[in-house]
């Protein structure tokens, strides 16, 4: 059955139903509040799409530079050989149809007091809500060594698109015998499970295609997200393609040397054929310009709604806030947008927003037709994210037989399913 | 509160749902029927604007998916309903949704289940 904005989990209450009675009213429908969303991902489009069904008056834009989205679940399949990179893109299209504003600028500042976006051509646009959804930033320079520049020689493919074809173009190009190395950071990043997965479908393009190669993961922890699950795949998969080394074991990357594909830990150094450095990230570049952004570099919000604890009538969603134990995933964004949208919608209609239940789920590969998964469901009770007591975890270990595989196979219509949702 | 959504549930209705799901049917079937209703427990608004809420959750993963992942919208809600609480209560349940539902009480699953299956569709 095909989702569309006529649904009634979107559309309840404005369609007549119990479900948000109030939403109806004359009074919203006259106030045509002007929204924004900056950030065309998981969570600024269906920011867009949810504001736009929950309150059909108003004006809702979309400040996004880029034409099309490129996702990263999913991507470690393209690195992999096994997913072309085009499967992974998404256009406004669907957003537009329903009549959201897609202004394909950047937002180059914000001014919380006019409440005005400034963008790149110079234009500014006017808005009641401004949520921002803007993903990731690379921390330059955090990582000694690691700087733009670097990052064209040692891909951190950590933003879906030509970081994703570069690696898999340097796999490509690799002789066989050749040594990969993947550098992995403390939390908090973009998707905790994310280098795992990586790891695993490199080791299997390894083990399939260039066998006398190998992977070594150099980590700055010592334990990370699915662990027990990756570390049996690992073994019982890829013994002779993929060694894991943790930070008690000097596996943490204190510097990088791109001229000589070098990579430093407290107690080595490392030559690489191909190095792929997943580096030290913080809130994309806008939240520190606007301000909601705090001295960590991610953004502090009130997890009932998603509103910025410093600047009023701004939002913050997605990779971009703190959020813990909530992880930094598509789902997560994609949940956090839709929770923002009604509570605004709510708000707006002069009702006060109540805490509810949230819940992640993430799915890996750990071989191309096997995947694990990882819950969590959260309370946003008392000011902040907790896990509940007694829920979540991980997929089984040691499964019977086809637990992996219809596990893969949820993985595919989960992310069907939620890009659908999020782009239309 | 319109009263297309003052949908009723019995205790025979869960009992047959009970029975549907324990059959050992697969996630995906959607054919079990409500009996006829007796007792009957209408949703208040709270539930309802809850229920929305909550189930914000659900549509990350369901509808429009395919077989791997059901369409709730295909059930009723004292099939939903009732196979929700099966995943919280089943202790030695692996999957995504026994993981998740444990996280849910009893009145927040019958929120979700009554809003997700109340009539509606635009």
């Amino acid at each position: 059955m095909t989702w569309s904005p006529k649904r009634r989990d979107v559309l309840a209450g404005l369609a007549g139903t119990a479900a948000l009675p109030l939403l109806a009213s004359p009074a919203i429908a006259k106030a045509q509040p002007k929204v924004v969303i900056v950030g065309g991902g998981f969570g600024g489009a269906a920011t867009a799409r949810f504001v736009k069904t929950y309150l059909p008056g108003a004006s809702v834009t979309l400040i996004e530079p880029q034409a099309c989205y490129t996702a990263c679940p999913f991507s470690n399949l393209v690195i992999a050989g096994l997913r072309s990179l085009e499967a992974q893109q998404f256009g406004y299209e669907g957003l537009k149809a329903i009549g959201i504003n897609v202004i394909g600028d950047r937002a180059d500042d914000v001014d919380p007091a006019a409440r005005t976006v400034t963008l790149g051509s110079g234009d500014t646009v006017s808005y009641d809500k401004l949520i921002l959804s803007p993903g990731i930033d690379i921390r330059w320079g955090a990582l000694e060594g690691y700087d733009e520049s670097a990052a064209s020689v040692m891909p951190h493919a950590w933003k879906a698109g030509p970081q994703t074809s570069l690696l898999r173009q340097q796999l490509e190009a690799m002789s066989d015998g050749g040594t990969v190395i993947m550098s992995v950071p403390t939390a908090p990043y973009r998707c905790p499970p994310g280098p795992y997965e990586r790891a695993s479908l490199i080791a299997h393009y390894l083990k399939t295609q260039k066998p006398a190669s190998r992977l070594i993961i150099l980590d700055a922890k010592d334990e990370f997200s699915k662990g027990p699950l990756f570390l049996e795949a690992w073994a019982e998969h890829y013994p002779d393609h993929l060694e894991w080394i943790g930070a008690s074991d000097f596996g943490r990357v204190i510097s990088v040397d791109p001229g000589a594909m070098a990579l430093s830990t407290d107690f080595d150094t490392y030559e690489a054929d191909v190095a792929n450095v997943i580096p030290p990230q913080k809130a994309g570049e806008i939240a520190a310009r606007v301000g909601v952004a705090d001295q960590t570099g991610w953004c502090p919000i009130d997890p009932v709604d998603f509103s910025s604890t410093l600047q009023p009538n701004i939002y913050v969603i997605g990779d971009a806030t703190i959020a813990a134990p909530m992880p930094k995933s598509a789902f997560s964004a994609n949940l956090q947008a839709k929770l923002c949208a009604l509570q605004i919608a709510r708000e707006l209609n002069g009702e006060t927003p109540a805490p509810t239940i949230l819940a992640n789920t993430c799915y890996s590969y750990v071989t191309p037709d096997g995947a694990v998964s990882i819950t969590g469901v959260y309370s946003n009770e008392g000011g902040q994210l907790s896990s509940i007591e007694g829920s979540g975890g991980l997929s089984p270990a040691n499964p019977a037989p086809g637990v992996r595989a219809a596990e893969a196979a949820e993985a595919e219509a989960w992310f069907q399913q939620i890009t659908q949702q999020t782009f239309g | 509160m319109s009263p297309k959504a003052l949908k009723s549930i019995s205790i025979a209705a869960i009992s047959a749902a009970m029975a549907f799901t324990l059959s050992g049917c697969s996630a995906g079937d959607t054919t079990a029927e409500t009996p006829a209703q007796a007792a009957e427990t209408s949703v208040a608004d709270g539930d309802m604007l809850r229920g929305q809420t909550l189930a914000l959750t659900c549509s990350g993963c369901h509808a429009g998916a395919g077989d791997a992942i059901p369409d709730y919208y295909a059930l009723d809600r004292a099939t939903l309903e009732v196979r929700l609480l099966t995943y919280k209560t089943e202790e030695d349940g692996t999957t995504v949704m026994h993981r998740l539902m444990r996280g849910y009480g009893e009145a927040d699953i019958a929120a979700v289940a009554a809003y997700l299956t109340a009539p509606g569709e635009g």
